[in-house]
């Protein structure tokens, strides 16, 4: 029977003293061949290729993220700031100022860009280049809320005229309030006109308005006169003989619509036709 | 630094892509790691099949690795557990048991007519070293080739194999009993270190 390995070999082995040992590490030199270790090191290195491989779309997405979003920070704000710095001076003015209405009409910048510079180049307006009228009337259209009112135009020509007035120059001051009161005058010879052909088409009161248009000093004839044919035709006579013969013939016209039969019974008066 | 340290370092190096510290590290190991595995199995075909396998757990891994132990503790551990799934796979008696004596000599020694007559006695000594390491039980096998071939301590060996500290100090006996019976009358073995010093 053998000998059983007593404590003091076990602990020299254990020590690593043994001959035994040496001769196991003589043994033989047994290593993995050349097609193993090109096998394990072409695994290892693969992987590490597909490790770098995956890693640039990581590290671009993360690398440029960062930049991008900075940029197109960068970029609202700089849009955010352009609408808020330069839309006042070139676009159209923002709600508020059109819901001013009347008051934003009658801005002397508006409403005089041609008689006072200073002021237009002030306010930066690109109304400036407009004549006084049309300027007023865009003005007006473009405040929907204000209601279109013809005192506001003569008011906004009234204050042209004060404007013009408070000018050192006179002549100036003279040619302004001209102008004004011309504006004024056609503006009511176009609105004259308008109600004379309204009272073509609408019948004899809107006639006998357009005779009173076309003179101020005319009498149109009352309702109380119309009741007795000889009272309305005396006032007819009376009309024609203040030269308002187009507004007489109207309201001869009116009269026969009214009495027909009169002329049979009763003779023509002198001097009426 | 130690060199195990070292190794860890290597390995957290390849972790972050340095391929240069894997081949240092597959350097130091491939040897011990190789001839774990074909005294274990015994067949070099398996043997290469186990090394790549446990290079490539190694491989695979390497994201998670850390060093908590010994790099060679965490590289024999795989081995072992490859081996293991090996032995499963094949018959417990047909992979660790049956296989003859014969086999080994036949895979590992050369014919003694090509060698020359100085290292023949040599080869004897060899022989009869493998024939005694064929015939110790799988475990015991183990135990002496962790303890040989990787430098690991009894409590390493023990964590490695997956048992106590005792039980793998009793199977590293066991093996050395057996190894000195086989080569009992070869006196060119000797088992004590007190009298190999000695004759030293």
């Amino acid at each position: 029977m053998n000998d059983p390995m007593n404590d003091a070999e076990f602990e020299a082995y254990i020590a690593r003293r043994s001959r035994l040992s040496r001769e196991y590490k003589d043994l033989s030199a047994d290593f993995p061949p050349k097609e193993l270790d090109e096998a394990v090191l072409g695994r290892a290195r693969s992987a590490l290729a597909l490790d770098r491989k995956e890693t640039p779309e990581r590290e671009v997405y993360i690398r440029w993220m960062a930049p991008v979003a900075f940029a197109a920070t960068v970029v609202l704000v700089f849009t955010v700031v352009l609408q808020i710095v330069i839309r006042p001076a070139g676009a159209p003015p923002p709600l508020a100022d059109e819901s001013a209405g009347p008051s934003s009409v009658t801005s002397p910048a508006a409403a005089t860009p041609d008689h006072s510079p200073k002021l237009a180049s002030e306010s930066g307006r690109i109304d400036k280049l407009e004549a006084p009228v049309p300027a007023a009337r865009k003005s007006v259209n473009a405040a929907p809320a204000a209601p279109p009112e013809p005192s506001v135009r003569e008011r906004e020509r009234d204050e042209v005229a004060g404007l013009a007035e408070k000018k050192s120059n006179v002549s100036q001051t003279r040619e302004l309030a001209k102008d004004a009161a011309e504006s004024r005058a056609a503006e009511r010879t176009v609105e004259a006109n308008e109600s004379a052909a309204q009272v073509t088409v609408t019948g004899s009161r809107q006639a006998s308005g357009a005779a009173q248009a076309a003179s101020p000093m005319a009498r149109p004839v009352l309702e109380d006169e119309r009741r007795d044919p000889a009272v309305w035709l005396a006032a007819i006579e009376k009309m024609r003989k203040d030269g308002q013969a187009a507004a007489a013939d109207a309201e001869m016209k009116l009269f026969l619509e009214k009495n027909p039969d009169y002329f049979r019974t009763h003779p023509l008066p002198e001097g009426t036709r | 630094m130690t060199a195990s340290d070292d190794d860890s370092e290597l390995m957290l190096r390849y972790r972050h892509g340095d391929l240069r510290a894997f081949e240092t590290l597959y350097e130091r190991h491939r040897g011990s790691l190789y001839r774990y595995l074909l005294r274990q199995c015994r067949d070099t075909e398996t043997a290469s099949d186990l090394f790549q396998e446990v290079w490539g757990r190694v491989i695979a891994t390497r994201a998670r690795y850390e060093p908590r132990a010994r790099f060679t503790t965490y590289l024999f551990h795989i081995a072992h557990n490859c081996c293991i799934d090996y032995f499963r796979r094949q018959s417990a008696r047909r992979a660790g048991l049956t296989d003859t004596v014969e086999d080994w000599n036949d895979q590992l020694v050369s014919p003694t007519h090509e060698r020359p007559d100085a290292e023949l006695a040599r080869a004897q000594l060899e022989q009869a070293f493998r024939t005694g390491l064929a015939q110790l039980p799988p475990e015991q096998r183990e135990v002496f080739l962790l303890y040989e071939e990787t430098g690991l301590d009894l409590d390493e060996i023990a964590y490695v194999t997956g048992v106590g500290m005792e039980t793998a100090k009793s199977r590293l006996r066991y093996a050395l009993n057996k190894l000195r019976a086989a080569l009992k009358d070869d006196p060119a073995v000797e088992l004590a270190g007190a009298r190999g010093s000695n004759r030293e």
